[in-house]
């Protein structure tokens, strides 16, 4: 058993790290807003991560913990643009279904969630500082 | 009375509530991490912990302090208002961290007076 100087900071440092896979997700998906063609020459579909709470059996923490990170299977769009590269014989082109405005709040969201959880690293680090100031 | 510090009533009810409110830190803690979980539920110090304490020192009658064991629990009272069931409401949660901040502020600060009054008389000075 390590000392513990910070309560609950387990589930904090495990918040902040998802909210960054979170946000890094986002990030991928405005950058590929508009990519027809990925490295397999598919049209890019928009990233989805699902998280939980989980049991921390070692510190008996409550962590956040990433399910999974999976492709969104909602349709594309079909755009007519006969002049694109990608376009097919009819001249559409299938366009990722990535919505900016969704990414967008996603994006507030998580970085809402990520200062409060910031926030509560620097009060947890005051608390210790307090209580190791007792008696001086 | 040197030994009086350390049994005193004051000076037990506040470590109590200092254990309480780390704890109370950590439930809060929790509850940030966890605002974007989809399902779920708030978890808060057990309440019946404050009933009990509350009845000790109204009887006057805090040798049992000791017996008092704070605990972490769901908040079964809490009601989702949101779509993903998850029932934190992060400004609650936020003003929880604040005031437990200041509850340990104070705590620690009424036990470093109590300490530094110790230790004026040991050393026979006023100023501690």
């Amino acid at each position: 058993m390590s000392m513990n100087l910070l309560p609950g900071i387990e589930s904090t440092a495990s918040a902040l790290n998802v909210e960054k896979v979170r946000m890094n997700l986002v990030a991928q998906n405005i950058a590929n807003a508009n990519t027809t063609s990925d490295s397999d020459g598919n049209v890019y579909k928009r990233k989805v991560i699902s998280f939980g709470t989980a049991l921390d059996k070692a510190t008996g923490a409550e962590k956040v913990v990433i399910n999974s990170i999976e492709e969104d299977n909602t349709p594309t769009r079909w755009v007519y643009n006969p002049g694109h590269p990608d376009a097919n014989e009819e001249g559409m082109v299938e366009m990722p279904n990535v919505e900016v405005s969704r990414e967008m709040v996603d994006m507030i969201t998580s970085s809402r969630s990520y200062e409060a959880n910031l926030q509560m690293v620097r009060t947890s680090r005051q608390i210790a500082k307090q209580v190791l100031s007792i008696g001086q | 009375m040197l030994d009086g510090l350390f049994t005193s009533s004051n000076y037990q009810v506040a470590k109590k509530l200092m254990d309480v409110s780390v704890l109370k830190n950590e439930a809060v803690a929790r509850n940030i991490a966890n605002s974007n979980t989809p399902n779920y539920r708030r978890v808060e110090v057990d309440s019946s912990f404050d009933h009990q304490l509350k009845r000790m020192l109204q009887s006057g009658d805090i040798s049992d302090i000791d017996s008092l064991t704070p605990e972490i629990k769901e908040d079964s009272d809490a009601v989702s208002r949101r779509e993903d069931g998850n029932t934190v409401e992060i400004d609650k949660e936020m003003l929880d961290m604040n005031r437990n901040e200041l509850e340990i502020q104070f705590l620690s600060q009424y036990l470093t007076g109590r300490f530094k009054s110790i230790k004026g008389v040991i050393k026979g000075s006023s100023s501690g």
